[in-house]
């Protein structure tokens, strides 16, 4: 506040201010990013970096006419995303210093500034005022602060793998502390986050893009900040993504948008706790649409309910995927805007072509008062992450024939470009390696593993003859030393006590162990099985291609399981897992498909297994010796018979049911094609 | 009482007014219509595309083919992950080559091909993006190949960027063949190393430092005395920033001394500085 105090008087600060914008509302002066507008209304999803310079100012006073002081710029900076700190002496933003630098984050101390020292030098080093808190070759940005000092920001790297969508990097959140020490990642899905923010009770709001089988889209989720606690879903997939959520008197203000075709520009609105959002501003319309209003870029709450907004207006005011096609790019202008009645009192414009993010440079509290952040987790005598659980079905009700999980986890895009595509066909790999890759599922339900820190991680129920009998169907994980607990493993992750547990008297399984995890290589794991025992003379071999499947056009189609290269895998390869469907012969839209051979990530479901059968595996006492839902011995396929040459071992069937069951993958990573 | 009901004629002309302006309302809402550069904007074409990308028709692939020559790089890249969510990467590269070497086409047409070899990340994209490196005569058409051409990850790619990284007349390209060689599999520390010492600008000597900061290169011998020379001696600042963050992200402890040497500004540098200080915390 000494240093507010300072500011105010060298500004002569209130001489400028209009009726009803005053010292009153708490601060004087603000600081913005300006950005160049890019070049369409873009998507949400696409990861790029934008190109061009931007500029950190500072407007002193806050009104219009107010004096517009560059805090950072020049040839080739960028800034992107900023946050003042909860004292409202420094500013933390993230920035590139030069067109082939990365953004990293850096701290600008303001009494420093206002002594006359500057962020850089005249040669374009870093000068006394900034500290650069993040380093290295991946991008940081849109920083915002946690409650103890520390420091939440988005983080995309090219080394660390794909994004589910397949369209880039993936986007994940750290945190480090406000001295640059401790960097640590939050969570592990490679899912794009879109937006995060600190809620009221000190959990992190964010919002991402979730790959969930019967329906993938934006999703809100409330993570711990501490590292060490919990993921949970918030119900519903989003139609309208809330952005830059800061925490209000009423709750979670927000920017709800539509996902693609709007600037990023949509209307002010309240979060409740499961995630659905109320627009804040009747005039303005949610998702597309058009009002005299324009819409609202970014928005933050002042102490009389009024909003520091960035607006964005075009001529026919409607701000949508239309706009840039016909040369009307947004004006983005600051202003005070009342939710009441959309009114708005200009601030500044600086042009057409510059996008603004304003923060008041104000002392605030992070959390309300008496309320205490999540606390960090107690130290880890190992390194993974500890997920304990009970097991049950989409009801809520045991499940009672599941003896094993069996953890997944996502082959990694950067290692398997050509082949992965992040939630296309469900890729990933089995962590660990023969006889310990599972963990016991306990007499009342329970289990506990340590799996893999910073991986997306998907756990699966197995029934006594190692097939799934049901999967998680979100990816979770955590950061090294986090504890994840898990009720049912459909019903989403929650806090759970699992001291009086079976599972939590033990030593929980070790599945974290890099060295013994499986990856599959069809080629190296599944195309001898076949060439052994189905692609042989007169049977699944090229000439003969035995089989009488029938596909949706009413064609006979033979099986060739030879394994001749074609495409960017094999003809084996490309048999089993062919998509037979019928399209809309207009619209091309899929009426009907069905998968002939193999369902990834369902053995069960694939008719190759229930041809070949499977064995059972774990705890076989009183147990059918053959699965009763596929073939067993005697009704087995016509060659498979005991005695012959050429038939599959327990294992060689246990095998190709891990195979589908993970995924069905053509290669392992640093396989080449 | 007057009967308020609508009369039979005036419910005929309704429906007769709704079966002809049906087929219209469906064809606005059909995404595919919308796939047309003469008739929209990449902004309404990025949306139409998003929309196809739910359930990738086959009919929207070959107008989403005929983008790949588009001058907006946004809808390019869109339109290069639909084609490659779709399996059809292959015949996304042969559209961006042509692109590549029609010589009619625009300098923002032939980037935004390049970047689009990035983004299909076929194998074939490989051979395309080399040669648009060595024949393209825009730079940012080149530096656009070079990435794209890390981006794909393949091996066998090291020679011919390393003679670019060496010979491009334009610097961009020069930093960006050292970025695209962190990024390939087969780059040996040995190459980054001569890297760290020749390359120029500074940046691409930063880009070659922060590539030796890979876990890959952990095991290396000499390593750490490559880093630590460059904390020490290169005349650039940011060059010896990154340096001492790639000897944060090795943790040998026999660095220590030069870290906290540079730590306490040896080098006169508050970016080094800041840098070894946040390393010597990982040392921890």
């Amino acid at each position: 506040m000494l240093m507010l105090a300072g500011w105010t008087a060298a500004a002569g600060c209130g001489a400028g201010f209009p009726a009803g914008l005053s010292e009153d509302l708490g601060f004087t002066s603000l600081v913005l990013v300006q950005q160049p507008v890019p070049a369409n209304a873009g998507s949400l999803a696409d990861n790029w970096l934008p190109e061009g310079d931007g500029r950190l100012l500072l407007l002193e006073p806050a009104a219009l006419g107010g004096e517009l002081i560059e805090l950072l710029g020049g040839d080739g900076v960028q800034v992107r995303g900023l946050d003042v700190a909860p004292a409202g002496d420094a500013v933390v933003f993230a920035a590139r210093l030069d067109s082939g630098d990365r953004y990293h984050l850096y701290r600008l101390d303001m009494t420093a500034v206002a002594a006359g020292a500057a962020c850089l030098t005249a040669d374009g080093t870093l000068g006394t005022a900034c500290q650069a808190l993040t380093f290295g070759p991946a991008d940081d940005w849109q920083p915002f602060h946690l409650p103890g000092g520390q420091l939440a920001f988005f983080r995309q790297d090219e080394a660390r793998g794909l994004d589910f969508l397949g369209r880039g990097p993936a986007r994940f959140l750290y945190a480090v502390e406000e001295d640059g020490s401790d960097l640590r990642r939050l969570d592990s899905f490679p899912g794009q986050v879109a937006a995060a923010g600190l809620g009221d009770d000190g959990w992190l709001y964010t919002v991402r893009w979730s790959q969930r089988p019967g329906g993938s889209g934006w999703r809100a989720y409330r993570l711990d900040p501490s590292g060490g606690g919990e993921l949970r879903p918030l119900a519903g997939s989003l139609e309208n993504v809330p952005l830059n959520p800061v925490r209000a008197e009423e709750g979670l203000l927000a920017t709800c948008t539509a996902p693609a075709g709007t600037w990023g520009a949509g209307v002010p609105c309240l979060l409740a706790d499961d995630g659905a959002s109320l627009p804040l501003v009747t005039d303005i319309p949610e998702g597309t649409g058009c009002s005299a209003n324009g819409r609202v870029r970014d928005s933050w709450p002042l102490r009389d309910g009024r909003l520091l907004v960035s607006s964005a207006v075009v001529a026919q005011g409607c701000v949508n995927a239309s706009d840039g096609d016909e040369g009307r790019a947004p004006d983005f202008s600051l202003a005070i805007m009342d939710p009441a009645d959309a009114a708005r009192q200009p601030l500044l414009n600086l042009s057409q072509t510059a996008e603004v993010l304003p923060r008041p440079l104000m002392s605030r509290s992070l959390l309300p008062e008496g309320q205490a952040p999540p606390a960090p987790p107690p130290q880890c005598q190992q390194e993974g992450v500890l997920v304990q659980g009970y097991l049950h079905d989409a009801q809520g009700q045991p499940l009672a024939d599941a003896v094993r999980v069996r953890v997944y986890t996502a082959l990694d895009g950067s290692l398997v470009p050509w082949r992965v595509e992040l939630g296309g066909r469900r890729p990933r790999g089995i962590c660990g390696s023969d006889g310990r890759y599972q963990a016991e599922v306990y007499a009342d339900g329970s289990f506990g593993l340590r799996a893999p820190a910073d991986t997306p991680l998907q756990l699966a129920a197995l029934d006594a003859y190692g097939v799934v009998l049901a999967a998680d169907p979100e990816w979770r994980g955590g950061p090294s030393c986090s504890r994840r607990s898990c009720s049912g493993c459909h019903a989403g992750a929650r806090a759970l006590d699992m001291s009086a547990s079976l599972a939590g008297q033990v030593e929980a399984s070790d599945l974290a162990d890099p060295e013994g995890w499986r990856f599959f290589d069809f080629r190296r794991d599944i195309q001898p099985i076949l060439d052994r025992s189905c692609a042989v003379a007169g049977c699944h071999d090229s000439d003969t291609a035995a089989g009488s499947y029938v596909d949706l056009t009413g064609n006979l189609q033979g099986l060739d399981l030879t394994g001749v290269a074609e495409g960017r895998a094999t003809r084996s390869y490309n048999n089993l897992l062919r998509l037979d469907v019928r399209r809309d012969s207009r619209s091309g839209r899929i009426i009907e498909q069905r998968r002939p051979y193999v369902e990834p990530g369902s053995a069960r479901d694939s008719r190759l297994i229930q041809r070949l059968g499977v064995p059972c595996r774990f705890d076989c006492s009183g147990r059918p010796p053959w699965a009763e839902w596929a073939l067993g011995p005697g009704r087995q396929h016509p060659e498979d018979q005991p005695g012959w040459s050429g038939s599959l071992s327990d294992q060689e069937r246990w095998l190709l049911v891990e195979w589908i069951d993970c995924g069905a993958p053509f290669v392992a990573p640093g396989a080449q094609p | 009482m007057k009967d308020s009901r609508p009369s039979r004629v005036s419910l005929l002309v309704g429906w007769l007014l709704l079966l002809w302006t049906w087929p219209m309302v469906v064809h606005a809402a059909d995404p595919l219509t919308r796939l047309d550069p003469e008739r929209y904007g990449p902004g309404t074409i990025m949306v139409a595309i998003e929309q196809l990308a739910g359930y990738t028709p086959s009919q929207a692939v070959e107008p989403v083919r005929a983008l790949l020559g588009h001058e907006d790089v946004a809808l390019v890249r869109t339109a290069a992950w639909f084609l490659r969510r779709a399996g059809r990467g292959d015949e996304g590269v042969a559209s961006a080559q042509a692109v590549l070497q029609d010589p009619q086409a625009s300098e923002k047409s032939r980037l935004s091909a390049a970047t689009a070899i990035g983004v299909l990340r076929s194998a074939a994209g490989a051979t395309v993006a080399a040669q648009a490196l060595t024949g393209d005569e825009s730079a940012l058409v080149r530096r656009a190949a070079v990435l794209a051409l890390g981006r794909l990850h393949r091996a066998g790619w090291t020679v011919p960027l390393i003679a670019a990284a060496g010979v491009d007349e334009d610097e961009r390209v020069r930093v960006a063949c050292v970025r695209a060689l962190g990024m390939l599999p087969d780059t040996t520390a040995e190459q980054l190393f001569e890297l760290l010492v020749s390359a120029e600008p500074a940046a691409a000597r930063r880009e070659a430092a922060w590539a030796l900061g890979q876990g890959r290169f952990a095991a290396v011998a000499g390593l750490a005395g490559q880093l630590t020379r460059a904390l020490q001696s290169d005349p650039d600042c940011r060059v010896r920033a990154a340096a001492a963050w790639a000897l944060g992200q090795q943790g040998d402890p026999s660095t220590r001394p030069a870290l906290e040497a540079a730590a306490a500004g040896s080098s006169g540098c508050r970016l080094a500085a800041q840098a070894a200080t946040v390393a010597l915390g990982r040392l921890e």
